[in-house]
Protein backbone atom coordinates (compact mmCIF):
# COMPACT_ATOMS: atom_id res chain seq x y z
CA UNK A 1 0.00 0.00 0.00
CA UNK A 2 2.74 2.40 0.83
CA UNK A 3 3.98 1.53 -2.64
CA UNK A 4 1.11 3.62 -4.06
CA UNK A 5 2.17 6.70 -2.10
CA UNK A 6 5.70 6.17 -3.36
CA UNK A 7 4.44 6.06 -6.93
CA UNK A 8 2.14 9.07 -6.48
CA UNK A 9 5.02 11.09 -5.09
CA UNK A 10 7.33 9.93 -7.88
CA UNK A 11 4.74 10.90 -10.51
CA UNK A 12 4.45 14.28 -8.82
CA UNK A 13 8.20 14.81 -8.85
CA UNK A 14 8.58 13.84 -12.49
CA UNK A 15 5.65 16.04 -13.58
CA UNK A 16 6.92 18.99 -11.55
CA UNK A 17 10.36 18.42 -13.02
CA UNK A 18 8.87 18.80 -16.52
CA UNK A 19 7.10 21.98 -15.37
CA UNK A 20 10.43 23.31 -14.11
CA UNK A 21 12.05 22.54 -17.49
CA UNK A 22 9.31 24.50 -19.25
CA UNK A 23 9.73 27.46 -16.89
CA UNK A 24 13.52 27.39 -17.32
CA UNK A 25 13.14 27.50 -21.10
CA UNK A 26 10.68 30.40 -20.83
CA UNK A 27 13.08 32.34 -18.62
CA UNK A 28 16.03 31.60 -20.89
CA UNK A 29 14.05 33.15 -23.76
CA UNK A 30 12.95 36.26 -21.93
CA UNK A 31 14.77 38.40 -24.53
CA UNK A 32 14.14 36.28 -27.64
CA UNK A 33 12.19 38.21 -30.29
CA UNK A 34 8.83 36.65 -31.13
CA UNK A 35 9.20 33.96 -28.46
CA UNK A 36 5.99 32.49 -27.06
CA UNK A 37 5.90 31.23 -23.48
CA UNK A 38 4.64 27.70 -22.77
CA UNK A 39 3.03 26.23 -19.75
CA UNK A 40 2.88 22.61 -18.62
CA UNK A 41 -0.68 21.38 -18.13
CA UNK A 42 -1.28 18.94 -15.29
CA UNK A 43 -4.00 16.35 -14.87
CA UNK A 44 -4.65 13.75 -12.20
CA UNK A 45 -4.12 10.09 -13.09
CA UNK A 46 -6.70 7.32 -12.84
CA UNK A 47 -8.17 6.25 -9.54
CA UNK A 48 -8.26 2.74 -8.17
CA UNK A 49 -11.27 1.50 -6.28
CA UNK A 50 -10.44 -0.03 -2.95
CA UNK A 51 -13.75 -1.48 -1.95
CA UNK A 52 -14.39 -3.27 1.27
CA UNK A 53 -17.76 -4.91 1.99
CA UNK A 54 -19.82 -3.38 4.74
CA UNK A 55 -18.18 0.01 4.53
CA UNK A 56 -20.39 2.66 6.08
CA UNK A 57 -20.53 6.33 5.33
CA UNK A 58 -21.19 9.05 7.87
CA UNK A 59 -24.97 8.53 7.59
CA UNK A 60 -24.42 4.93 8.58
CA UNK A 61 -25.77 3.48 5.36
CA UNK A 62 -23.69 1.01 3.48
CA UNK A 63 -22.03 1.56 0.15
CA UNK A 64 -20.78 -1.32 -1.90
CA UNK A 65 -17.96 0.79 -3.35
CA UNK A 66 -16.76 4.35 -3.10
CA UNK A 67 -13.26 4.00 -1.80
CA UNK A 68 -11.05 5.72 -4.31
CA UNK A 69 -7.32 6.20 -4.20
CA UNK A 70 -5.61 8.36 -6.79
CA UNK A 71 -2.42 7.28 -8.46
CA UNK A 72 -0.74 10.64 -8.85
CA UNK A 73 -0.36 13.23 -11.57
CA UNK A 74 0.98 13.62 -15.09
CA UNK A 75 1.76 16.37 -17.53
CA UNK A 76 -0.93 16.19 -20.20
CA UNK A 77 0.97 18.48 -22.52
CA UNK A 78 2.49 21.89 -22.93
CA UNK A 79 0.53 24.77 -24.32
CA UNK A 80 1.78 27.95 -25.98
CA UNK A 81 0.61 31.33 -24.91
CA UNK A 82 0.05 33.26 -28.15
CA UNK A 83 -0.62 36.63 -26.59
CA UNK A 84 1.41 39.25 -28.42
CA UNK A 85 4.70 40.60 -27.14
CA UNK A 86 5.34 44.32 -27.06
CA UNK A 87 6.57 46.25 -30.11
CA UNK A 88 10.21 47.21 -29.64
CA UNK A 89 11.95 49.85 -31.72
CA UNK A 90 14.30 48.06 -34.07
CA UNK A 91 15.93 48.35 -37.47
CA UNK A 92 14.43 49.69 -40.67
CA UNK A 93 13.52 46.20 -41.89
CA UNK A 94 12.00 44.94 -38.65
CA UNK A 95 8.26 44.33 -38.73
CA UNK A 96 5.73 43.85 -35.96
CA UNK A 97 2.38 42.18 -36.59
CA UNK A 98 -0.34 44.03 -34.70
CA UNK A 99 -2.89 41.27 -34.24
CA UNK A 100 -3.12 37.73 -35.57
CA UNK A 101 -0.81 36.24 -38.16
CA UNK A 102 2.55 34.64 -38.76
CA UNK A 103 5.22 35.38 -41.36
CA UNK A 104 5.87 32.48 -43.73
CA UNK A 105 9.44 31.21 -43.95
CA UNK A 106 11.05 28.63 -46.25
CA UNK A 107 12.60 25.64 -44.47
CA UNK A 108 13.89 22.24 -45.52
CA UNK A 109 11.18 19.63 -46.05
CA UNK A 110 12.80 17.52 -43.33
CA UNK A 111 11.96 20.14 -40.73
CA UNK A 112 8.41 20.86 -41.83
CA UNK A 113 6.63 18.59 -44.36
CA UNK A 114 5.00 21.56 -46.07
CA UNK A 115 8.38 23.23 -46.61
CA UNK A 116 7.10 26.28 -44.79
CA UNK A 117 7.55 27.40 -41.21
CA UNK A 118 5.87 30.27 -39.40
CA UNK A 119 7.23 32.95 -37.13
CA UNK A 120 6.28 36.16 -35.36
CA UNK A 121 9.91 37.25 -35.01
CA UNK A 122 9.88 39.90 -37.73
CA UNK A 123 13.55 40.79 -37.66
CA UNK A 124 14.27 40.87 -41.38
CA UNK A 125 17.37 41.58 -43.45
CA UNK A 126 18.56 41.34 -47.06
CA UNK A 127 21.07 38.67 -48.03
CA UNK A 128 23.80 39.08 -50.65
CA UNK A 129 21.31 38.21 -53.44
CA UNK A 130 18.92 40.92 -52.25
CA UNK A 131 16.39 38.41 -50.95
CA UNK A 132 14.30 39.27 -47.92
CA UNK A 133 15.42 36.85 -45.16
CA UNK A 134 15.15 36.40 -41.40
CA UNK A 135 18.07 38.04 -39.62
CA UNK A 136 19.08 34.80 -37.91
CA UNK A 137 22.28 32.82 -38.41
CA UNK A 138 20.44 30.53 -40.86
CA UNK A 139 19.25 33.50 -42.93
CA UNK A 140 16.05 31.72 -43.98
CA UNK A 141 14.16 33.23 -46.94
CA UNK A 142 10.62 34.46 -46.54
CA UNK A 143 8.24 32.23 -48.51
CA UNK A 144 6.92 35.25 -50.42
CA UNK A 145 10.15 35.30 -52.45
CA UNK A 146 10.68 39.03 -52.34
CA UNK A 147 13.96 40.18 -53.95
CA UNK A 148 15.16 43.72 -53.83
CA UNK A 149 18.06 44.40 -56.17
CA UNK A 150 19.70 47.33 -57.84
CA UNK A 151 20.23 50.76 -56.43
CA UNK A 152 17.91 51.24 -53.46
CA UNK A 153 17.53 54.39 -51.39
CA UNK A 154 14.83 53.22 -49.01
CA UNK A 155 12.55 50.24 -48.44
CA UNK A 156 9.09 50.70 -46.97
CA UNK A 157 6.66 48.06 -45.82
CA UNK A 158 3.13 49.39 -45.44
CA UNK A 159 0.47 48.22 -42.97
CA UNK A 160 -0.95 45.70 -45.46
CA UNK A 161 2.46 44.10 -45.99
CA UNK A 162 3.20 45.60 -49.41
CA UNK A 163 6.93 46.18 -49.93
CA UNK A 164 7.70 49.50 -51.63
CA UNK A 165 11.12 50.45 -52.98
CA UNK A 166 12.38 54.01 -53.30
CA UNK A 167 14.94 54.32 -56.09
CA UNK A 168 17.33 57.28 -56.07
CA UNK A 169 16.11 60.12 -58.23
CA UNK A 170 12.68 58.52 -58.81
CA UNK A 171 9.76 60.17 -57.04
CA UNK A 172 7.35 57.24 -57.30
CA UNK A 173 7.75 54.15 -55.15
CA UNK A 174 8.32 50.88 -56.96
CA UNK A 175 6.22 47.82 -55.99
CA UNK A 176 8.55 45.18 -54.51
CA UNK A 177 6.03 42.46 -53.71
CA UNK A 178 3.51 41.49 -51.08
CA UNK A 179 4.12 39.81 -47.70
CA UNK A 180 1.47 37.17 -47.05
CA UNK A 181 0.56 36.23 -43.50
CA UNK A 182 -0.70 32.86 -42.31
CA UNK A 183 -3.11 32.06 -39.53
CA UNK A 184 -4.29 28.82 -37.93
CA UNK A 185 -7.56 27.53 -36.59
CA UNK A 186 -5.68 26.13 -33.63
CA UNK A 187 -2.34 27.92 -33.24
CA UNK A 188 -1.88 26.06 -29.92
CA UNK A 189 -1.37 22.92 -32.01
CA UNK A 190 1.71 24.29 -33.80
CA UNK A 191 4.98 22.55 -33.07
CA UNK A 192 8.10 24.49 -32.24
CA UNK A 193 11.13 24.06 -34.53
CA UNK A 194 13.56 26.30 -32.68
CA UNK A 195 14.99 29.46 -34.33
CA UNK A 196 11.68 31.16 -33.33
CA UNK A 197 9.93 29.04 -35.98
CA UNK A 198 6.75 26.99 -35.75
CA UNK A 199 5.59 24.21 -38.08
CA UNK A 200 1.97 23.37 -38.89
CA UNK A 201 0.69 19.99 -37.71
CA UNK A 202 -2.52 18.00 -37.99
CA UNK A 203 -3.55 19.56 -34.69
CA UNK A 204 -3.03 23.14 -35.85
CA UNK A 205 -4.83 22.60 -39.14
CA UNK A 206 -3.57 23.90 -42.49
CA UNK A 207 -2.49 27.54 -42.74
CA UNK A 208 -5.07 30.13 -43.76
CA UNK A 209 -3.22 32.68 -45.86
CA UNK A 210 -4.08 36.30 -46.42
CA UNK A 211 -2.88 39.87 -46.58
CA UNK A 212 -2.29 41.89 -43.45
CA UNK A 213 -5.28 43.98 -42.47
CA UNK A 214 -7.84 41.74 -44.18
CA UNK A 215 -10.22 39.33 -42.43
CA UNK A 216 -8.77 38.32 -39.07
CA UNK A 217 -5.19 39.26 -39.92
CA UNK A 218 -3.38 41.99 -38.03
CA UNK A 219 -1.63 44.93 -39.62
CA UNK A 220 2.10 45.42 -40.06
CA UNK A 221 4.16 48.04 -38.28
CA UNK A 222 7.55 48.70 -39.81
CA UNK A 223 10.62 49.56 -37.72
CA UNK A 224 9.52 47.52 -34.70
CA UNK A 225 9.89 43.88 -33.75
CA UNK A 226 7.95 41.77 -31.26
CA UNK A 227 9.45 41.15 -27.84
CA UNK A 228 9.23 37.82 -26.04
CA UNK A 229 5.89 37.47 -24.26
CA UNK A 230 7.49 35.81 -21.24
CA UNK A 231 6.61 37.63 -18.03
CA UNK A 232 9.63 37.05 -15.78
CA UNK A 233 7.68 37.78 -12.58
CA UNK A 234 5.03 35.16 -13.31
CA UNK A 235 7.67 32.66 -14.32
CA UNK A 236 9.68 33.20 -11.14
CA UNK A 237 6.57 32.85 -8.97
CA UNK A 238 5.69 29.63 -10.80
CA UNK A 239 9.24 28.43 -10.32
CA UNK A 240 9.03 28.92 -6.56
CA UNK A 241 5.69 27.17 -6.46
CA UNK A 242 6.88 24.22 -8.53
CA UNK A 243 10.10 23.87 -6.57
CA UNK A 244 8.31 23.82 -3.22
CA UNK A 245 5.75 21.30 -4.51
CA UNK A 246 8.67 19.18 -5.68
CA UNK A 247 10.22 19.28 -2.21
CA UNK A 248 6.91 18.32 -0.59
CA UNK A 249 6.63 15.29 -2.86
CA UNK A 250 10.14 14.24 -1.94
CA UNK A 251 8.99 14.40 1.70
CA UNK A 252 6.16 12.01 0.83
CA UNK A 253 8.75 9.59 -0.47
CA UNK A 254 10.64 9.85 2.80
CA UNK A 255 7.45 9.22 4.83
CA UNK A 256 6.44 6.25 2.67
CA UNK A 257 9.95 4.89 2.99
CA UNK A 258 9.67 5.19 6.76
CA UNK A 259 6.46 3.16 6.65
CA UNK A 260 8.00 0.43 4.54
CA UNK A 261 11.04 0.26 6.78
CA UNK A 262 8.85 -0.09 9.89
CA UNK A 263 6.89 -2.86 8.20
CA UNK A 264 10.10 -4.62 7.23
CA UNK A 265 11.32 -4.44 10.81
CA UNK A 266 8.11 -5.88 12.26
CA UNK A 267 9.66 -9.29 12.66
CA UNK A 268 13.26 -9.05 13.72
CA UNK B 1 -4.68 -16.15 19.19
CA UNK B 2 -3.90 -12.69 20.49
CA UNK B 3 -6.74 -10.31 19.46
CA UNK B 4 -4.43 -7.28 19.43
CA UNK B 5 -2.56 -8.53 16.34
CA UNK B 6 -5.62 -8.05 14.17
CA UNK B 7 -6.41 -4.64 15.65
CA UNK B 8 -2.81 -3.53 15.09
CA UNK B 9 -2.85 -4.82 11.51
CA UNK B 10 -6.09 -2.99 10.74
CA UNK B 11 -4.45 0.18 12.10
CA UNK B 12 -1.44 -0.30 9.78
CA UNK B 13 -3.60 -0.91 6.70
CA UNK B 14 -5.90 2.05 7.42
CA UNK B 15 -2.98 4.41 8.02
CA UNK B 16 -1.29 3.29 4.79
CA UNK B 17 -4.53 4.00 2.95
CA UNK B 18 -4.66 7.48 4.49
CA UNK B 19 -1.08 8.02 3.36
CA UNK B 20 -1.87 6.95 -0.21
CA UNK B 21 -4.74 9.43 -0.40
CA UNK B 22 -2.62 12.23 1.06
CA UNK B 23 0.27 11.40 -1.30
CA UNK B 24 -2.09 11.78 -4.26
CA UNK B 25 -3.25 15.16 -2.89
CA UNK B 26 0.34 16.32 -2.62
CA UNK B 27 1.21 15.06 -6.10
CA UNK B 28 -1.68 17.19 -7.41
CA UNK B 29 -0.75 20.33 -5.52
CA UNK B 30 -0.37 22.20 -8.84
CA UNK B 31 -3.12 20.45 -10.86
CA UNK B 32 -5.75 22.82 -12.22
CA UNK B 33 -9.24 22.34 -10.76
CA UNK B 34 -8.09 19.51 -8.48
CA UNK B 35 -10.10 18.89 -5.32
CA UNK B 36 -8.57 17.35 -2.23
CA UNK B 37 -9.59 13.87 -1.06
CA UNK B 38 -9.95 12.83 2.55
CA UNK B 39 -8.98 9.26 3.39
CA UNK B 40 -11.58 8.65 6.08
CA UNK B 41 -11.70 5.77 8.53
CA UNK B 42 -14.46 4.44 10.80
CA UNK B 43 -14.20 2.34 13.96
CA UNK B 44 -15.05 -1.29 13.40
CA UNK B 45 -17.46 -2.97 15.79
CA UNK B 46 -16.70 -6.30 17.43
CA UNK B 47 -17.68 -9.28 15.30
CA UNK B 48 -20.85 -10.08 17.25
CA UNK B 49 -22.19 -6.53 16.93
CA UNK B 50 -21.06 -6.13 13.30
CA UNK B 51 -22.77 -9.31 12.21
CA UNK B 52 -25.86 -8.71 14.33
CA UNK B 53 -25.51 -12.01 16.21
CA UNK B 54 -26.80 -10.58 19.47
CA UNK B 55 -28.01 -13.88 20.91
CA UNK B 56 -24.57 -15.47 20.78
CA UNK B 57 -22.61 -15.54 24.02
CA UNK B 58 -19.66 -13.18 24.02
CA UNK B 59 -17.00 -11.62 26.19
CA UNK B 60 -18.25 -8.16 27.25
CA UNK B 61 -14.74 -6.80 27.76
CA UNK B 62 -13.66 -7.92 24.33
CA UNK B 63 -16.73 -6.37 22.79
CA UNK B 64 -15.99 -3.02 24.37
CA UNK B 65 -12.57 -3.11 22.73
CA UNK B 66 -14.08 -2.93 19.27
CA UNK B 67 -12.32 -4.55 16.35
CA UNK B 68 -9.92 -1.95 15.07
CA UNK B 69 -10.53 0.35 12.17
CA UNK B 70 -12.14 0.20 8.71
CA UNK B 71 -11.70 2.36 5.66
CA UNK B 72 -14.59 4.71 4.94
CA UNK B 73 -15.47 5.97 1.46
CA UNK B 74 -13.09 8.63 0.24
CA UNK B 75 -14.61 12.08 0.60
CA UNK B 76 -13.76 14.86 -1.82
CA UNK B 77 -13.63 18.35 -0.35
CA UNK B 78 -15.20 20.82 -2.78
CA UNK B 79 -13.40 23.88 -1.48
CA UNK B 80 -12.80 26.75 -3.88
CA UNK B 81 -9.28 26.77 -5.31
CA UNK B 82 -7.40 30.02 -5.92
CA UNK B 83 -8.35 31.89 -9.12
CA UNK B 84 -5.17 32.56 -11.11
CA UNK B 85 -5.29 34.90 -14.09
CA UNK B 86 -3.56 33.56 -17.19
CA UNK B 87 -4.62 36.05 -19.88
CA UNK B 88 -5.57 33.24 -22.29
CA UNK B 89 -9.03 33.83 -23.79
CA UNK B 90 -9.89 30.13 -23.69
CA UNK B 91 -9.08 29.62 -20.02
CA UNK B 92 -12.02 29.85 -17.66
CA UNK B 93 -12.22 29.49 -13.90
CA UNK B 94 -15.35 28.87 -11.88
CA UNK B 95 -15.93 31.08 -8.87
CA UNK B 96 -18.43 29.44 -6.53
CA UNK B 97 -20.48 26.32 -7.24
CA UNK B 98 -20.69 24.71 -10.66
CA UNK B 99 -19.13 22.34 -13.15
CA UNK B 100 -18.42 22.37 -16.87
CA UNK B 101 -19.45 19.35 -18.95
CA UNK B 102 -16.94 17.44 -21.10
CA UNK B 103 -17.77 14.64 -23.52
CA UNK B 104 -15.69 11.50 -23.66
CA UNK B 105 -15.58 7.81 -24.35
CA UNK B 106 -17.51 5.73 -21.86
CA UNK B 107 -17.75 1.99 -21.24
CA UNK B 108 -18.10 -0.17 -24.35
CA UNK B 109 -17.72 2.52 -27.02
CA UNK B 110 -20.55 4.67 -25.67
CA UNK B 111 -20.32 8.41 -25.21
CA UNK B 112 -20.48 9.79 -21.73
CA UNK B 113 -20.52 13.22 -20.12
CA UNK B 114 -18.14 14.01 -17.31
CA UNK B 115 -17.97 17.09 -15.16
CA UNK B 116 -14.95 19.22 -14.37
CA UNK B 117 -13.79 22.46 -12.81
CA UNK B 118 -10.72 22.54 -15.04
CA UNK B 119 -11.58 25.23 -17.58
CA UNK B 120 -8.47 25.11 -19.79
CA UNK B 121 -9.81 24.87 -23.31
CA UNK B 122 -8.49 25.18 -26.83
CA UNK B 123 -9.79 24.79 -30.39
CA UNK B 124 -9.13 21.73 -32.51
CA UNK B 125 -8.39 21.97 -36.29
CA UNK B 126 -12.13 22.05 -37.06
CA UNK B 127 -12.78 24.86 -34.59
CA UNK B 128 -14.40 22.66 -31.95
CA UNK B 129 -13.98 23.79 -28.37
CA UNK B 130 -12.02 21.05 -26.57
CA UNK B 131 -10.33 20.44 -23.24
CA UNK B 132 -6.53 20.85 -23.31
CA UNK B 133 -5.90 17.71 -21.30
CA UNK B 134 -6.98 15.17 -23.92
CA UNK B 135 -8.98 16.99 -26.59
CA UNK B 136 -12.42 15.88 -25.40
CA UNK B 137 -15.14 18.30 -26.52
CA UNK B 138 -16.43 20.84 -24.01
CA UNK B 139 -20.22 20.72 -24.21
CA UNK B 140 -22.99 23.29 -24.36
CA UNK B 141 -26.17 23.30 -22.29
CA UNK B 142 -27.75 20.70 -24.63
CA UNK B 143 -24.65 18.46 -24.34
CA UNK B 144 -23.55 19.17 -27.92
CA UNK B 145 -20.02 20.08 -28.97
CA UNK B 146 -19.36 23.78 -29.52
CA UNK B 147 -18.00 25.09 -32.84
CA UNK B 148 -16.37 28.53 -32.83
CA UNK B 149 -14.90 30.84 -35.46
CA UNK B 150 -11.17 30.91 -34.70
CA UNK B 151 -10.64 34.21 -36.46
CA UNK B 152 -12.82 36.20 -34.13
CA UNK B 153 -12.34 37.29 -30.55
CA UNK B 154 -14.00 34.98 -28.04
CA UNK B 155 -15.73 36.49 -25.03
CA UNK B 156 -17.20 34.29 -22.31
CA UNK B 157 -19.69 35.79 -19.85
CA UNK B 158 -20.18 34.93 -16.21
CA UNK B 159 -23.03 32.52 -17.02
CA UNK B 160 -21.06 30.70 -19.71
CA UNK B 161 -22.47 32.52 -22.75
CA UNK B 162 -19.86 32.63 -25.52
CA UNK B 163 -19.94 35.73 -27.71
CA UNK B 164 -18.12 36.38 -30.95
CA UNK B 165 -18.36 39.74 -32.65
CA UNK B 166 -21.02 40.81 -30.17
CA UNK B 167 -23.31 37.88 -31.07
CA UNK B 168 -24.16 34.99 -28.76
CA UNK B 169 -22.83 31.87 -30.50
CA UNK B 170 -23.05 29.20 -27.81
CA UNK B 171 -23.47 28.66 -24.14
CA UNK B 172 -21.30 26.41 -22.00
CA UNK B 173 -23.06 23.79 -19.90
CA UNK B 174 -22.71 25.16 -16.40
CA UNK B 175 -24.44 23.01 -13.85
CA UNK B 176 -24.28 22.21 -10.19
CA UNK B 177 -24.85 18.74 -8.81
CA UNK B 178 -26.60 18.83 -5.46
CA UNK B 179 -25.45 15.41 -4.28
CA UNK B 180 -21.72 16.01 -4.16
CA UNK B 181 -21.04 12.68 -2.43
CA UNK B 182 -22.10 10.86 -5.62
CA UNK B 183 -19.31 12.46 -7.69
CA UNK B 184 -16.49 10.05 -8.43
CA UNK B 185 -13.10 11.04 -9.74
CA UNK B 186 -12.37 9.73 -13.22
CA UNK B 187 -8.87 11.12 -13.78
CA UNK B 188 -7.99 13.99 -16.16
CA UNK B 189 -9.44 16.41 -13.55
CA UNK B 190 -12.96 15.08 -14.21
CA UNK B 191 -15.79 13.54 -12.23
CA UNK B 192 -18.17 10.76 -13.16
CA UNK B 193 -21.72 11.49 -12.11
CA UNK B 194 -24.19 8.58 -11.83
CA UNK B 195 -27.53 9.13 -13.55
CA UNK B 196 -29.37 9.26 -10.23
CA UNK B 197 -27.27 12.16 -9.02
CA UNK B 198 -27.51 13.91 -12.37
CA UNK B 199 -31.25 14.21 -11.76
CA UNK B 200 -30.42 16.55 -8.90
CA UNK B 201 -28.43 18.88 -11.17
CA UNK B 202 -29.46 22.50 -11.37
CA UNK B 203 -28.12 25.64 -13.05
CA UNK B 204 -24.92 26.61 -11.26
CA UNK B 205 -24.97 29.51 -8.85
CA UNK B 206 -21.30 30.35 -9.31
CA UNK B 207 -19.88 32.50 -12.06
CA UNK B 208 -17.40 31.89 -14.86
CA UNK B 209 -14.28 34.03 -15.01
CA UNK B 210 -12.57 34.25 -18.39
CA UNK B 211 -8.77 34.36 -18.83
CA UNK B 212 -8.21 32.64 -15.49
CA UNK B 213 -7.94 29.12 -14.13
CA UNK B 214 -8.80 27.64 -10.77
CA UNK B 215 -5.67 26.35 -9.10
CA UNK B 216 -5.50 23.15 -7.06
CA UNK B 217 -7.55 23.38 -3.87
CA UNK B 218 -5.06 21.21 -1.99
CA UNK B 219 -3.78 22.79 1.18
CA UNK B 220 -0.13 21.67 1.00
CA UNK B 221 0.44 21.99 4.76
CA UNK B 222 -2.56 19.83 5.63
CA UNK B 223 -1.59 17.29 2.97
CA UNK B 224 2.00 17.09 4.22
CA UNK B 225 0.86 16.67 7.81
CA UNK B 226 -1.50 13.90 6.71
CA UNK B 227 1.35 12.06 4.97
CA UNK B 228 3.59 12.37 8.03
CA UNK B 229 0.92 11.57 10.62
CA UNK B 230 -0.08 8.48 8.65
CA UNK B 231 3.56 7.35 8.69
CA UNK B 232 3.63 7.85 12.47
CA UNK B 233 0.36 5.96 12.88
CA UNK B 234 1.84 3.05 10.93
CA UNK B 235 4.88 2.93 13.25
CA UNK B 236 2.65 3.11 16.32
CA UNK B 237 0.41 0.27 15.16
CA UNK B 238 3.41 -1.80 14.17
CA UNK B 239 4.91 -1.20 17.60
CA UNK B 240 1.69 -2.54 19.13
CA UNK B 241 1.98 -5.61 16.95
CA UNK B 242 5.55 -6.31 18.03
CA UNK B 243 4.52 -5.84 21.67
CA UNK B 244 1.88 -8.49 21.21
CA UNK B 245 4.53 -10.62 19.56
CA UNK B 246 6.76 -10.15 22.61
CA UNK B 247 3.89 -11.04 24.96
CA UNK B 248 3.11 -14.18 23.02
CA UNK B 249 6.78 -15.09 23.09
CA UNK B 250 6.94 -14.62 26.82
CA UNK B 251 3.79 -16.65 27.30
CA UNK B 252 5.32 -19.48 25.37
CA UNK B 253 8.73 -19.40 27.04
CA UNK B 254 7.75 -18.56 30.65
CA UNK B 255 4.13 -19.58 31.27
CA UNK B 256 4.56 -22.80 29.44
CA UNK B 257 7.78 -23.78 31.21
CA UNK B 258 7.37 -26.98 33.21
CA UNK B 259 10.25 -27.03 35.62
Amino acid sequence: MAIISLQSAASGMSALNTALDVIANNLANVNTAGFKASRANFQDLLYIERSQPGVRNANDDQRPTGLQVGLGVKVSGTEYDFTAGNPIKGNKLDIYIQGNGFLRVQVEDARSPSGTAYTRAGQLALNSDGELVLATDQGRRLADGITIDGDVEDIQIDSSGRVLIKRPGVAELEDGGQLTLANFVNPWGLSSLGENLFADTDASGPPIEGEAGTDSFGTILQGYYESSNVDPTTELINMIRVQRAFEMNSNTIRAADEVLRSVAQLRR
Amino acid sequence: MNYGYAIGASGVLAAMHRQDVAANNLANVTTTGFKMDLGATVPREAARVEDGLYNLPSNKLLERLGAGVLLAPTRTVFEQGPIETTGKPLDVAIRGDGFLAVGGAGVGGTQTVRYTRDGRMTLDPRGTLVSVTDGSPVLDAQNNAIRLDPGQKIAIDGDGTIRQGGREVARLAFVDIADRTALRKAGANRFDVPAAALASSAPARGSIVQEAIEGSAVDPIRAMMAVQSAANAVSASLRMMSMHDELTGRAISQLGRIS
